[in-house]
């Protein structure tokens, strides 16, 4: 099986696996975005087999956590570039005495209230499979045995996009594109090293990516149909940012079938495994695992809030990415726009965003990707024809962007008019990672062969430069 | 392929890990050896009394703990008293220690210190208590924070009890150290708390520094290898794109449209920086006056010499006129910045018709023009500055003299003067032109001309009769004025209004002063345009190739050598040099676009030019407003000098060095490779130069746009709309006024009447009560001697308008009627009045900004008269100062009616009741206080 994988997959795959695996170890203990809270969501459901409450209770964290947090200094290191977690022997030592005294009930009290209890359960129950592993070892190796275990799924993530950029172009030299600008962009990797939910919902969209564009590239089947279905149905079960999969799910099947014009009968043979699953899933969750106070949280908040307009949302969203117009109201909360989620968080800030680049070095990766956009346009327009012919995958492209970008803003005006605060950040729209890596090879492989190789190396070289860099700032931040 | 992929991938590593990593990593810092408590909510004060002791306990003394430190404060008014700080392991417990450290610090101090204490580190690692004493006299205060965000393990007592609050506190090593020496150490911090040994660390560091980048470039290459082998089978190439169709229409897109497209996109640009610009500088507000004033004294103002005083200059005022005259404020100005924008960039038509007329091809033409538009100078565009027309204006100039020169005709002089005539309307500076073009015509035609000397001098008498015309009556004032003629003196005053070509300094200071000048130009246009322009130029002088080169080449070296004649006398504001750029420019492209570039010559000038980059001082700081006085400066001093000596050894001043001999070499490097290998630099290299050159202008032009705008330019400020909150509020074509009073006259307030008046066209008279002391913007009617009686009305020599704005700081009088807009950004209000005019109360006593004074009243008359029958009352908005408590009393008709204490720096609104003030002719309140302010006082019958 291993000699089937072809020899640029492979490398890129234990690149990514070594990047993981460095971010994991470099990565303080807790201080990945909102750790404390996923790692509890798993402990708490590894111990007792129930999930926290997003409300109720009375430990947000297991006491194992608490003291970790507090006993050395993790909790107050969040956020603060200054300060430096506890790292002497002597500390760790006291530590494990403070845990054995506190036994094994120290594991299962952190019933809540937990922000993320809101979350479906998939990921958590994924990551309770290394937390149970690591219960021979240390606190520290559950932690640890956790982070690769998301590592894992940024392979997953890497593999998906090789498969999808398989189905568009037939040179390898776009696919290695493709598959390294989410192998090696800084963001990805290091929230592959970290224990958190975006980590699933990565690798089913891009899972869903690959499997939308071979079922309207090669029409639909009973299996296809299933797997897409499948990937829609993790997605569903791991982050209520998940539920905006429904669009492009939709979408690629619409286009397929409208291609492929089949009998209702064979519409119904195809479709009734695949919907019987996503039905299933949804149903069981929205029946027996979502929280009392709605199925979803966060960025899908489904109850109505005041205040809110179609063009105040088509005016927030304009100055998201633009100046502001003469006829538009200004812009409620801070300064946040396409430089803070599209370049500065989506390609690296890492920790709770207190690490993070120059200011020059997001200066740089902000032209590039002007040109890269400059690019595309000119791309498309080179390339009409090509991309024409090859509408349906395209489509099922956009949809997938736009499904995922459409909710973020959404989400974001929703919370800007209600409380300031923009809400989204960059690692939210790693889900569309596969379509980023995709866009950058069609581009890409647009150029002059030799001109394309030479933009590709430099691309591919830049993302694992900052790669590197972000390590060192990561490690000198917390260990210098 | 494989290769050169590999080695672009390679070369961007190593580029990575020479300058920014190195950098980082051997810096040297601070080390930090433990933070027991840092940052976990807001900063809050934790007193200690004479002799009192906060202890926080399980701190951990590492070995390499060599100074603590905290924060203190001296209360106001006090001096710290000394401290006493004890670092104690715990005496009791499985890691009991006998370690103690102890430290003195001595008092005397004032304010708030961030203090560094040295201890003696322990020799293990140890758990422990610190304390810190107070032993003086005085309290103190700890710089503490609140655990909200966070908790942090030690507890603070005061005195054995606990505190809520923690003492952030730090531990670090006495010596700084940088990443690099201390590696070691770093992995052994970072293999704490984790289930491997720092060993792991140092092979996990080696694998992604080593293994990763060979990873993906064997990726690389198996795929473009394998892709090779596909594009050998398959005729088309493997992915790459259909461009044939989209190049031929590339390739048929003509020059000009290339300008066009360009242009559009430049004025979009500059338009988006105009707009966001906030502020306005020395002139500026007198060219937006007098293009109001033109409106109003049309068409006598067109040539009007006396109001203006800056002889024939006058275009940018008719220019800014005609949107004045169309809209009013905010859209009046806004069209002006879009006026101006285009202007500037207009320079683009002349450029690329000087590039036509000397045998460009069309696109060869369009790079000059292009780059002519969007040269860093463009900051100007921020402002409503004459450069903005004079720097076309300039350009139709030296196009039209080179016409001139290169066919002689009295039709291409006739065009020479009127562009001349324009050049000096748009800026009075460039008269200096005027003899350039019978020097260039006569040079020209002398060097270039057929027959005998005398035969080339009497053909250029006769193909130029118009022109010899021209400067003998040109000529006559220069001649007549010195010898008293009074009409020829005052047409040469007239014409050149304030300004002088007198020079007072030596042949070397002027040279200085050129070689400054030119500098800019040179760092400004990409350094490799001047290294290729001058000694094109000098060949053409010395041995022209034909008399269009020879003319065009005498043209811009005389219109450049005048150009910085006329700045002798000048400021080193760089806008006066933005004509040269185009200069510099044009013959550069022309050398490239002709293969005329000469090794011996690039190599020469890339030195000497290097040379002179390093003999000019370059200052990085020069305030505020230095990325629009000086835009190539603070670039070059700033992003070359400053930030490159961030990664390398020694200063900005070393980097700069750095910088021109780099650039020296590269320029030999190129004409090296011009006179053995000029193939190499052919095509795309080419193109890549070109493009690197294009790309350093535009980097300079949008420093200095994002810099300027951001900055001085105060586009996070209040937008030109609020500003404009006069005509916007106001029906078109009503006026309004300015009411001068209290505040509102004193010479403190006249920037702000000036910012009202700028960005709003509609206030068009200002009354000052009694007497003026501010000036008053040209074309404003100005009514002196405003006054009112005892029943408030109001007495003016010309009535007052409906719309007024007035200060709003408590002065002598305010205004009786509705507060129709009040911004927050300044201390004026726009009121509508209410008829018949009279003021709502008058005011004595009070200081500056409504300060009452200690021991006096500030005493307050509300008019009744006119109001309508009720209930009124008047509110004050009274005001601490930031140190101390403010008491206040209020005293209604000799009757005690308000008192009581205001905190620091707190706000109250006390209400006032006036019974009966309708029926009444006026109620008196006296207001006394300590320290009090009284920031506003509004009178309502909601009480």
């Amino acid at each position: 099986m291993l000699r089937r994988i072809p020899r640029p997959l492979a490398l890129l795959l234990a690149v990514s696996a070594l990047l993981s695996v460095a971010w994991t170890f470099t990565t303080a203990p807790l201080q990945g975005p909102d750790e404390p809270a996923h790692f509890n969501f798993t402990q708490h459901l590894a111990e007792t087999g129930a999930k926290p409450t997003v409300v109720g209770g009375d430990h947000p964290d297991s006491s194992q956590v608490f003291a970790a947090l507090y006993f050395l200094g993790l909790d107050q290191l969040a956020g603060v570039s200054d300060a430096r977690p506890a790292w002497s022997a002597a500390e760790e030592r006291r530590f494990d005495d403070l845990l054995e005294d506190a036994g094994e009930a120290a594991e299962e009290d952190g019933a809540g209230p937990n922000p993320l209890a809101k979350n479906p359960p998939l990921y958590y129950a994924y990551a309770a499979l290394p937390y149970y592993v690591g219960s021979a070892g240390s606190f520290w190796d559950r932690l640890i045995l956790m982070r690769l275990a998301s590592g894992l799924l940024l392979l997953a993530t890497v593999a998906f996009t090789w498969l999808a950029a398989a189905e568009l172009f037939a040179a390898a030299w776009p696919r290695v594109l493709a598959t390294g600008c989410v192998a090696l962009l800084p963001q990805m990797t290091f929230l592959s090293g970290t224990i958190n939910a975006d980590n699933l919902l990565v690798a089913a969209w891009t899972g869903f990516t690959f499997v939308a564009l071979r079922l309207v590239r090669r029409g639909p089947s009973a299996r296809r149909i299933l797997a897409l279905c499948a990937f829609a149905s993790v997605s569903l079960l791991t982050h209520g940012r998940g539920l905006p999969i429904l669009l492009p799910l939709v979408v690629a099947l619409a286009v397929s079938l409208l291609r492929a014009r089949p009998s209702v009968g064979q519409v119904v043979r195809w479709l009734a495994l695949g919907l019987g699953l996503l039905v299933a899933a949804f149903g069981a969750y929205r029946l027996l695992l979502a929280p009392s106070t709605g199925a979803y949280g966060g960025e899908v908040v489904l109850s109505p809030t005041g205040g809110l307009s179609v063009s105040g949302f088509l005016s927030a969203t304009w100055q998201f990415y633009f100046p502001r117009l003469p006829l538009m109201e200004l812009r409620v909360g801070p300064d946040y726009g396409y430089r803070q989620v599209f370049i500065e968080s989506f390609f690296g800030k890492f920790a709770t965003l207190e690490i993070s680049y120059p200011s020059d070095v997001y200066s740089l990766i902000q032209l590039a990707c002007a040109l890269g956009l400059a690019g595309l346009l000119a791309a498309v327009a080179g390339r009409w024809a090509a991309v024409r012919a090859r509408w349906a995958e395209v489509v099922v492209l956009v949809a997938v962007t736009v499904s995922m970008v459409g909710l973020l803003h959404v989400a974001s005006y929703r919370s800007l008019v209600g409380s300031l605060d923009p809400l989204i950040t960059g690692r939210y729209l790693l889900p569309v990672v596969g379509v980023f890596g995709l866009t950058v090879a069609f581009v890409i492989s647009s150029l002059r062969p030799r001109a394309g190789a030479v933009t590709g190396a430099l691309v591919l070289s830049g993302l694992l430069a900052l790669n590197v860099c972000g390590l060192m700032l990561t490690l000198t931040r917390f260990y210098g | 392929m494989a290769r050169v992929a590999t080695v672009a991938f390679v070369a961007l590593l190593v580029g990575v890990v020479l300058l920014p990593v190195r950098s980082f990593l051997t810096k040297p810092r601070e080390v930090i050896a433990s933070t027991p408590s840092a940052f976990t909510g807001a900063t809050v004060p934790i007193a200690l009394a004479d002799g009192a002791e906060a202890c926080a306990d399980e701190i951990l003394f590492d070995t390499n703990a060599e100074v603590a430190r905290f924060a203190a404060t001296a209360p106001a008014g006090t001096v710290a008293p000394a401290l006493e700080v004890v670092a104690r392991g715990n005496p009791e417990g499985e890691l009991r220690s006998a370690y103690v450290a102890e430290a003195r610090l001595k008092g005397g101090w004032s304010g708030t210190r961030v203090l560094d204490v040295p201890l003696e580190p322990p020799r293990r690692a140890t758990f422990g208590t610190f304390c810190v004493r107070n032993l003086g006299s005085g309290p103190i205060e700890l710089v503490g924070n609140e655990n909200d965000r966070a908790f942090s393990r030690p507890t603070l007592e005061i005195d054995g009890e606990a505190s809520p609050d923690d003492l952030p506190l730090r531990f670090l090593a006495a010596e700084p150290a940088s990443f690099a020496a201390r590696g070691g150490q770093i992995m052994e911090h970072a293999a704490t708390l984790r289930p491997l040994g720092a060993w792991w660390w140092w092979l996990l560091a080696l694998a992604v520094v080593a293994l990763a980048p060979v990873a993906v470039v064997l990726a690389m290459r198996s795929a473009l290898s394998t892709d090779a082998v596909l594009r050998a089978r398959a005729p088309a190439p493997v992915g790459a794109w259909p461009s044939e169709r989209l190049r031929r229409r590339v390739d048929a897109t003509p020059g000009w449209a290339i300008v066009a497209a360009a242009g559009t996109l430049a004025v979009l640009w500059f338009l988006y920086w105009g707009v966001n610009t906030h502020v306005f500088q020395f002139d500026e507000d007198q060219y937006v006056y007098l293009s109001r004033l033109l409106q109003d004294d049309f068409p006598a103002m067109l040539w009007d010499f006396d109001v203006y005083g800056r002889g024939l200059q006058r275009l940018e005022v008719w220019l800014l006129a005609l949107p004045s005259f169309a809209f009013d404020s905010p859209a009046s100005l806004v069209a002006g910045r879009f006026l101006n924008a285009v202007a500037f960039v207009s320079t683009a038509v002349p450029v690329y018709r000087l590039g036509r007329g000397l045998g460009m091809t069309p696109r060869w033409a369009a790079l000059p023009a292009v780059l002519s538009a969007v040269v860093p100078w463009a900051v100007v565009t921020t402002a409503f500055l004459s450069e903005n027309v004079a720097y076309p204006a300039c350009l139709w100039a030296v196009w039209s003299i080179w016409r001139a020169t290169a066919a002689p005709g009295w039709r291409r002089d006739l065009v020479a003067l009127v562009a001349l005539l324009v050049a000096g309307a748009a800026r009075t500076g460039l008269l200096i032109l005027v003899p350039v073009l019978p020097a260039a015509v006569l040079v020209t035609g002398l060097r270039c001309g057929a027959g005998s000397v005398l035969a080339r001098v009497r053909t250029l008498l006769r193909e130029h009769v118009l022109l010899w015309v021209a400067v003998t009556a040109a000529a006559l004032p220069l001649v007549l004025a010195p010898l008293g003629v009074g009409a020829a003196a005052t047409i040469r005053a007239r014409l050149a209004g304030g300004y002088t070509t007198q020079v007072n300094l030596t042949a070397w200071e002027l040279v200085e002063k050129f070689g400054s000048y030119f500098s800019r130009s040179v760092v400004g246009t990409g350094f490799l345009a001047a290294a290729v322009a001058l000694p094109w130029l000098a060949h053409e002088l010395w041995r022209p190739r034909d008399r269009r080169s020879f003319g065009f080449a005498t043209t811009v070296v005389l219109s450049a050598l005048a150009l910085l004649y006329s700045l002798a006398p000048a400021g080193p504001d760089e806008r006066y040099i933005l004509y040269l750029a185009p200069l510099l420019l044009l013959p550069a492209a022309l050398a490239l676009s002709r293969r005329e570039i000469m090794p011996a010559g690039l190599g020469i000038a890339s030195v000497l030019l290097a040379a002179l980059l390093l003999r000019v001082t370059w200052n990085p700081e020069q305030g505020p407003f230095g990325f629009f006085v000086t835009p190539v400066e603070m670039f070059y001093a700033r992003v070359l000098g400053l930030r490159l000596a961030g990664y390398l050894p020694g200063d900005g001043s070393d980097a700069l060095a750095l910088v021109a001999v780099g650039l020296a070499l590269a320029g030999l490097a190129l004409a090296v490779l011009l006179r053995r290998r000029p193939e190499w630099l052919q095509g795309r290299p080419a193109a890549c130069l070109v493009a690197l050159v294009a790309a350093a202008i535009l980097l300079q032009t949008h420093y200095a746009l994002t810099k300027h705008v951001n900055g001085a330019g105060s586009k996070a400020g209040a937008g030109i709309g609020e500003r404009a909150f006069v005509d916007r509020a106001v029906p078109a074509g009503v006026s309004a006024g300015a009411f001068l009073e209290g505040a509102g006259q004193s010479p403190e307030f006249f920037p702000i009447w000036q910012e009202v008046q700028f960005y709003n066209e509609q206030i068009d008279r200002v009354y000052a009560l009694y007497e003026n002391i501010n000036p008053v913007p040209p074309g404003d009617d100005l009514v002196t001697g405003v006054a009112f009686d005892r029943t408030g009305r109001v007495v003016s020599p010309v009535p007052l308008p409906d719309y007024v704005a007035i200060p709003t700081p408590i002065g002598i009088a305010r205004l009786r009627g509705e507060v129709v807009s009040a911004p927050t950004y300044v201390p004026v209000a726009l009121i509508r009045l209410a008829r018949p005019a009279r003021l709502a109360w008058s005011a004595d006593g009070f200081g500056a900004n409504g300060l009452v004074p200690d021991g006096a009243p500030g005493e307050v008359r509300f008019y009744g008269a006119g109001l309508p029958p009720g209930e009124h009352c008047a509110s004050y908005g009274l005001v601490a100062p930031p140190a101390a408590a403010a008491r206040f009393r209020i005293v209604r008709g000799g009757k005690l009616v308000e008192r009581g204490t205001l905190d620091p720096s707190a706000t109250r609104n006390v209400v006032v009741a006036l019974p009966r003030l309708a029926e009444r002719r006026s109620i008196d309140v006296q207001i006394r206080g300590t320290g009090l302010q009284v920031a506003g006082i509004s009178m309502s019958q909601d009480c």
